[in-house]
């Protein structure tokens, strides 16, 4: 079927436009406004030639503007590029300069950050009135006047569903960024899936914890504007204090949370679960990462009448590919919660090396199919059919499987089981980390021959630590204040080590065992 | 011997990789300048635990008492306090 998101979107609202569509506890933006905001910067996107087929690059704050943003870039045609608004700049150029956004949309502290850090040329709108930019000398192409007086633009775009939504950021292991395309109809797919199996209604109220330049917000945002919820956004400094963000979730009565596996971690440790609170979440989704049996029993021993969901899916395959309802809770503090069965329409497998299907119960690379799979990566089709591979599975008809990378195995009863990673590729707060993109901006840090990045276990929780050698050594504060430069702050190491040189496995690969073992010795002497 | 407070400002500096140009002040704002993120919570948290051994409580995990490094600070040192009294 060809869909996008308009068609099946935003027809319903004209039924409820007084309900808030966003909040984040201080300002709300009802359906009705989000309707008309959006088709007038829609309006203004067209007559600045923006269409079909081009990008539009969007930095705002986590607040409820962020959702009209998208909506008029959509309407318009185009596809939306979300960026952090805290990536140092070396990360925006290296976006902008992949993807050639027609224009960016942003909020007033996010615009002035992004020209102040040169990116100049890029044709900017800004969501908030010309004359609160504090420096004169800054030009922008319009601002909030300009896209309340624009034209509005009928709600039907013209896009098909290969057309493409939205275009994601992650880490790329030769120290560029990869794109990752998502279409119309992958998030057509994935949100009608998700609202039907976790029973969303208009009456819900779904907390939004994750940023929007991550993958997890796709759920947030679309799930709510599917149905006609309330998507009731956390601020970051909420996050910190785990009695703030349950205080937020009461205040808000949010119903649903998909949140990232270390915040439930976080919460559980923080030790402020209890029967009582939050009364009315009753259902709770969390993935990213591995969470540790001891947690989630903790969880569901505060909570037992709410319903308990361990998710899990790569950026290339839009959202959820499989999933596993709780329904008992963990024997034991030891045991791995599966990541369960695919959804509805997604078809998961286990291969070998040679691509072919491992023995039954072994450990095997997980492989996906299905409506899920995006249209890969912007600018590098190598890497795309290196990863999206066409295969004819049994003789069967050929079809196109992203592979993974992760490694997994298939339970007995039916459930896959996630076991780790094939490469060099880490998980950090449920964020996607090559620990070759460090090592690269390592490289490019003057005085730097070699480096080697691991991530490191401490209490529990993933920590990245970096080995360096050359003459530039062992100034780790400039060579810290070269990696601010290029990399986000979760990607920075905790800890830099100065060696002689990097210890080398038989074929001079670098022995990544050895550097674990010099960590542990490390903590031991100063323990 | 080292103060609390130095002991805290040395470990945001080294471990949490915080972009503090001219180092952090007894007041500068620690959550709002970004130097405590979602990311260094957890880091602060164990170290505070381990190197004072005190346990900080949820109820104690409020935005007051890590505003700044003298909140910390003296949150660390009330605790150390009362551990000492047991």
């Amino acid at each position: 079927m060809d869909r996008n998101l308009l068609q099946d979107y935003l027809e319903p609202w004209s039924a409820y436009p007084e309900r808030v569509a966003v909040t984040d506890g201080r300002r709300a933006i009802t359906y009705g406004e989000l309707m008309e905001s959006s088709s007038r910067l829609a309006g203004l996107l067209v007559e600045c030639n923006v269409g079909r087929g081009d990008r539009v690059a969007v930095c705002t704050r986590r607040s409820p503007d962020y959702l009209w943003a998208i909506l008029g870039i959509i309407r318009a045609g185009a596809a939306y590029v979300p960026l952090d608004p805290k990536a140092p700049p070396e990360r925006w150029r290296k976006i902008v300069d992949d993807c050639a956004p027609s224009a960016l949309v942003g909020d007033l502290s996010s615009i002035q950050a992004i020209m102040a850090a040169g990116l100049t040329a890029l044709p900017k709108i800004l969501l908030a009135p010309r004359s609160k930019l504090h420096d004169d000398g800054m030009v922008v192409a319009a601002d909030l006047e300009d896209i309340l007086a624009a034209p509005a633009v009928p709600p039907v775009c013209g896009n098909t569903s290969e057309d493409l939504a939205y275009i994601l950021y992650t880490s790329g292991s030769t120290g560029v960024p990869k794109g990752v395309m998502i279409t119309h109809g992958n998030v057509c797919n994935y949100i009608s899936w998700a609202v039907e199996s976790f029973a969303i209604r208009t009456e819900d109220r779904i907390l939004g914890t994750a940023p929007f330049h991550f993958d997890m917000s796709t759920f947030d945002v679309w799930c709510a504007l599917k149905t006609g919820a309330t998507l009731c956004l956390a601020d970051e400094s909420l996050t910190l204090f785990p009695e703030r963000l349950l205080g937020f979730m009461e205040a808000e009565r949010v119903t649903i949370w998909k949140g990232i596996s270390s915040l439930l971690l976080y919460l559980e440790r923080a030790g402020c679960l209890g029967p009582g609170r939050i009364p009315t979440l009753n259902r709770i989704l969390f993935g990213g990462e591995a969470l540790p049996a001891r947690s989630l029993i903790r969880w569901m021993d505060s909570f037992p009448n709410k319903f308990f969901y361990n998710v899990y899916g790569p950026t290339e395959a839009t959202g959820i590919s499989l999933y596993y309802p709780v329904e008992t809770v963990p024997g034991g503090p030891g045991e791995r919660i599966p990541i369960g069965r695919p959804c509805k329409g997604m078809k998961a497998i286990l291969l070998d090396e040679k691509q072919m299907a491992v023995r039954e119960g072994t450990t095997g690379e997980l492989y996906l199919a299905g409506p899920g799979l995006g249209a890969g990566y912007l600018n590098d089709p190598d890497r795309t059919a290196g990863s999206f591979i066409p295969l004819s599975l049994d003789g069967g008809s050929t079809e196109t499987w992203y592979r993974t990378g992760d490694l997994a195995f298939l339970r007995p009863d039916g459930n896959f089981e996630f076991v780790g990673r094939k490469d060099h590729q880490v998980k950090i707060m449920g964020y996607r980390i090559e620990l070759g993109e460090i090592e690269q901006a390592l490289h490019a840090i003057e005085g730097i021959r070699e480096a080697a990045v691991i991530a490191a276990d401490r209490d529990g929780v993933a920590e990245l630590v970096a080995f360096v050698h050359g003459d530039g050594a062992g100034d780790a504060a400039r060579i810290l204040s070269g990696l601010r430069d290029r990399l986000p702050g979760y990607m920075l190491p905790r800890r830099l080590f100065q060696t002689d040189s990097l210890p080398r496995c038989g074929r001079g690969k670098i022995d990544r065992t050895a550097l674990q073992r010099l960590v542990m010795e490390a903590r031991n002497a100063t323990g | 011997m080292m103060k609390t407070i130095d002991r805290i400002r040395q470990f945001i500096v080294s471990e949490l990789q915080a972009d503090v140009g001219g180092g952090i002040a007894d007041d500068d704002s620690l959550i709002d300048q970004g130097i405590i993120d979602s990311f260094g919570i957890m880091a602060l948290l164990g170290f505070l635990e381990e190197r004072f051994d005190v346990i900080i409580d949820g109820d104690e995990l409020l935005p007051e008492n890590f505003a700044t490094l003298a909140a910390i600070s003296a949150l660390v040192e009330k605790k150390v306090g009362i551990a000492a009294l047991d």
